[in-house]
């Protein structure tokens, strides 16, 4: 695996709580390159969130980033002091959020809260950077740009405010943009919308992208390369054609499997919820949901391994 | 919480649901004395009230002089024989302060009693039919919560005369809108739990389901809202009394200001003890108040 | 709904209120003890005086229709006699207004500054140091009876100390250029406007640093971190503006206990607005006086209550665009 932009090694961020330490990011690996668009993957409570905040170094006490290393460019995020990571914040990684309506400041004008990371990074004045604002509007898809950029976030729609988040996000045209479930609160018609504008606008301005969402149909429209993220983990990371074709993890496969499609006569569901990051299992924490569980699952945990074509598994069942 | 799981699977109005709940209840309390009891101030408030209540029960036996006599030299500094000085009749005042107890803490009880029994009432039910007797109910709460009810407690009480039951009962009568509030936020969060629906699916009768099923799991915050109101309708009492509109027959802090004004330039001592006692009990109660809030709705450290 | 709309509303909705009031006032004279004409005419008035308001107020006519004679009559001006002062009560009120409007303007503008610049600042470290001791003085002047505090002011910084006077809102008796009695009111203003402020700011304080915790929290805080903004931009730029506008609600609510403050402070400062004139009208139980003190105050508050609304609308752009 060559450098690439950004590099996660060993991720672990523990949250400690009245009722014991909860791992909620415990050991993750991935690498994205330049211009290309990574999907993480997983179900609710697996730790894609918090992954993408202790890239960006927004933990908040009592929350902490343990260990583990996140190279962008070379240098190590975790390494830098407050001072660097905010002119890379908002500058060369970017990030957009799930909820529009409570992620927007609602006493601001849209086109202010667009400048504001202008202002900061790229250094224009305050009209300077509101006319760039009203560009990057209409950049993201929102017509009358210059009328909806006096508007406050409760006057949009739900639609046109993740556009908004969009384009506070790639104002500077940052180098990574990490989109944490920005279709999940969108409706069946606009998430579509939304999705092409986002590979449109990735081809554009050539930055990469990390595309955190639950779903696994999106997925497939999207990404270069995915990673299956389970329980705090990364248990699958490969090109998205051999995730698709040759899934190997059995988590994997029975993500891919519960995608509805037209002629299901009934839904696949994987059995059982995810654990109580409280109460993880031991060995490898899918175990109990999984058909082959063998007895060394439940005794230790798997690696990430390299089994080769660039294809990362954490399983003993390789050769399936 | 676990009171309300366990709620959830006890169905019962029998007795032994009864036990069941009493129980369950002093279990799942647990978790909140170990919060109550980390804060320092709301113990040390306890204590306090412990005492000001257990002075005022036994204050024939504990204290020194009949506060009425009028024996001594008038105006005397605090010193040893009374320590907290003479008034202008020659009465003791430390005598006068510890009966004063006796009237401050009952008309506080009771007219928080009052206030909070008419409020649990109308928010129960306001929270619980919702519609227009909801509206009807809050129209009268933002009534009150407008217009100067202590002006109101003076203009009724100088037309009713003071005797000390007008008094509870006026400022129990203005008192009951927040509690009110309180409980028919309750009433609203609370309607659309699972385990009410269950409870009505059985076929519950309105009474039934606003007494024995939703009001347990409101009363909580009521004990909170119970300690504030205490501690304002001391301070209304004692408002009352400094202007002149105490019960006469009765010794009480208030009064004692009232009279302490004439002399303010030579006996610094008959206004100050007073306040200080009228503080220090109000003080309690609000910290006793929010401790009890801090452990009903614990926070973690974040920023 | 428009902002013009939103005006109309409120403005309305004062209406019944203060027809609220007027009905208490009008109840409490029938139900009271003792014959209704007592609360009006006073207990010792001469034939001819009983007469007179007897035809003013209607009180041989059915209740309704009295209910009615009595609520025109305010809306006119009349709100009766003042036994004390034998003039009209609306006259007596109005002549003390302003000076009480001095007392009560200025402490809850400070009370409002104060409280709020403190509650910012110990939100900024919460469970500091700092923190600690203005929470504790916010309970403890929350729980203090202002009357109490005001008497103590006086003994140490009038008696005491000889640095403010005792009583009263001008010196008599020295003849005074307009600037120096501008001072004069303002030495006399300070201890009765700090004893009021500092009782009310308590709630302020409480208030606004709970308010800034909250907004600290939301969701767009995060955002707002995540463009590389600084703290104390992220603090003031975004959060505080946002943590305001609950406290402008907060203000409305706490206008009856202002001037519930502001009456005993009047009493305990001998100072001669409105609210002095209710202490003299209790002991002398001039009951007129006491009803429109009443209503004219609870009239105060809907205004104040109304421009506290408008302040609220203008400064939220939820309410303005809608």
């Amino acid at each position: 695996m060559s450098e690439g932009l950004l590099r996660v090694k060993g991720l672990k961020t523990y949250f400690p709580t009245l009722s014991g330490i909860v791992k909620a990011v415990d050991g993750v690996e991935f690498t994205i390159q330049k211009e290309k668009i990574v999907g993480l993957v997983g179900e609710s409570g697996s730790g894609k969130s918090v992954t993408a905040l202790s890239i960006m170094r927004l933990i908040r006490p009592p929350g902490k980033i343990v260990d583990g290393e996140v190279l962008f460019e070379g240098s190590n995020l975790l390494e830098k002091s407050e001072y660097e990571m905010r002119s890379i914040r908002g500058g060369k990684i970017a990030m957009c959020f799930q909820d529009p309506m409570t992620y927007l400041n609602p006493v601001m004008k849209v086109v202010d809260q667009i400048a504001e990371p202008l202002i900061l990074h790229q250094n224009l004045t305050p009209s300077e950077a509101a006319k760039e604002a009203v560009e990057m509007i209409s950049l993201v898809g929102i017509p009358h740009s210059s009328e909806r950029a006096q508007d406050y976030p409760h006057q949009l729609s739900g639609g046109m405010r993740q556009r908004i988040l969009l384009a506070i996000a790639l104002s500077c045209n940052p180098k990574l943009l990490i989109a944490d479930e920005p279709t999940t609160s969108l409706d069946v018609i606009v998430q579509g919308q939304m999705l092409k504008l986002i590979k449109e606008l990735q081809r554009r301005l050539k930055n990469s992208l990390l595309f955190i969402t639950h779903d696994m149909g999106i997925i497939a429209h999207l990404c270069d390369r995915v990673a299956v993220m389970y329980a705090g983990k990364i248990l699958e990371y490969a090109d998205m054609e051999s995730i698709f074709e040759k899934p190997l993890h059995p988590y994997t496969q029975a993500l891919i499997r519960s995608i509805p499609r037209i002629g299901m006569k009934r839904f696949q569901v994987i059995k059982g919820m995810v654990p109580n990051p409280l109460d993880l299992p031991p060995g490898c924490r899918f175990h109990p949901r999984c058909p082959y569980a063998k007895s060394i699952c439940r005794e230790e945990e798997p690696e990430l391994l390299d089994i080769g074509d660039n294809h990362f598994l954490s399983c003993y069942l390789k050769d399936r | 919480m676990t009171k309300r799981e366990i709620n959830k699977r006890s169905f019962s109005g029998s007795k032994t649901g009864f036990m069941r709940k009493i129980t369950s209840f002093i279990e799942g309390s647990k978790d909140f004395w170990v919060r109550f009891r980390r804060n320092k101030f709301a113990l040390l408030a306890i204590v306090i009230l412990c005492l000001l209540s257990l002075l005022a029960i036994v204050a024939p036996i504990i204290s020194p002089y009949n506060p009425e006599q009028m024996i001594f030299d008038r105006f005397m500094s605090p010193n040893p024989e009374h320590p907290m000085g003479t008034d202008h009749m020659g009465r003791d005042m430390l005598s006068r302060m510890i009966w004063g107890t006796r009237i401050s803490l009952f008309v506080g009880f009771v007219s928080a009693g009052i206030s909070i029994t008419i409020g649990v009432l109308l928010g129960s039910i306001a929270g619980y039919y919702g519609g227009k007797i909801d509206d009807l109910i809050m129209r009268f709460v933002d009534f009150f919560l407008v217009i100067p009810t202590f002006f109101l407690i003076l203009l009724i009480i100088a037309m009713f005369g003071s005797s000390i039951w007008n008094i509870m009962f006026v400022i129990g009568l203005t008192a009951w809108p927040s509690t009110t509030r309180l409980i028919r936020g309750q009433f609203l969060s609370l309607k659309e739990q699972p385990f009410v629906e269950a409870e009505r699916a059985l076929g519950a009768s309105d009474h039934r389901m606003i007494f024995r099923c939703i009001l347990p799991n409101a009363i909580h915050p009521v004990l909170v809202n119970l300690s504030f109101r205490v501690g304002a309708a001391i301070i209304i009492e004692a408002g009352l009394s400094f202007l002149g509109l105490g019960d006469p027959r009765s010794i009480s802090w208030g009064m004692m200001l009232n009279t302490a004004q004439r002399f303010i330039r030579t006996a610094w001592w008959m206004a100050v003890f007073p306040g200080l006692f009228i503080s220090i009990a109000v003080l309690s109660f609000n910290l006793v108040g929010d401790g009890l809030n801090d452990a009903l709705n614990p926070r973690l450290m974040e920023r | 709904m428009t902002f013009k709309d939103y005006v109309f509303r409120r403005l309305v909705q004062m209406v019944p209120v203060l027809i609220g009031v007027l009905i208490i006032n009008f109840t409490l004279i029938h139900i009271a003890p003792g014959d209704p004409a007592s609360y009006l005419a006073g207990m010792e008035a001469p034939v001819a005086l009983v007469e007179r308001l007897r035809i003013e107020w209607g009180l041989d006519k059915p209740l309704y229709q009295q209910l009615f004679i009595y609520l025109s009559n305010f809306f006119r001006g009349n709100l009766g006699d003042s036994f004390r002062y034998r003039q009209p009560v609306l006259k007596v009120i109005l002549e003390r207004l302003p000076t009480t409007l001095v007392l009560t303007i200025s402490a809850f503008v400070v009370s409002v500054l104060l409280g709020v610049a403190l509650g910012v600042t110990s939100s900024k470290r919460p469970f500091s140091f700092f923190d600690g001791i203005t929470t504790t003085f916010s309970v403890v002047f929350y729980s203090i009876p202002v009357f109490w505090l005001g008497i103590v002011f006086i003994l140490v910084f009038s008696l005491r100390f000889d640095i403010f006077p005792v009583q009263g809102v001008h010196t008599v008796g020295i003849e005074m250029n307009f600037f120096d009695s501008i001072l004069d009111l303002i030495w006399h203003l300070f201890l009765p406007m700090m004893t009021l402020a500092l009782v009310n700011l308590a709630s302020y304080c409480r208030f606004t640093r709970a308010s800034m915790l909250e907004e600290l929290r939301k969701d767009y805080i995060i955002t707002a971190r995540s463009k590389g903004l600084s703290e104390n931009t992220v603090f003031y730029t975004h959060a505080l503006k946002n943590a305001l506008i609950p406290v402008i609600t907060i203000m409305g609510l706490r206008l009856p206990y202002l001037f519930a403050g502001s009456l005993l402070i009047e009493t305990v400062f001998a100072w001669p607005g409105i609210g002095r004139l209710m202490y003299l009208s209790i002991l002398s139980r001039d009951y007129p006086t006491l009803m429109g003190n009443f209503a004219i105050t609870s009239l105060l508050i809907l205004l104040s209550n109304f421009i506290t609304d408008m302040i609220y609308a203008s400064v939220d752009p939820r309410i303005r665009y809608e």
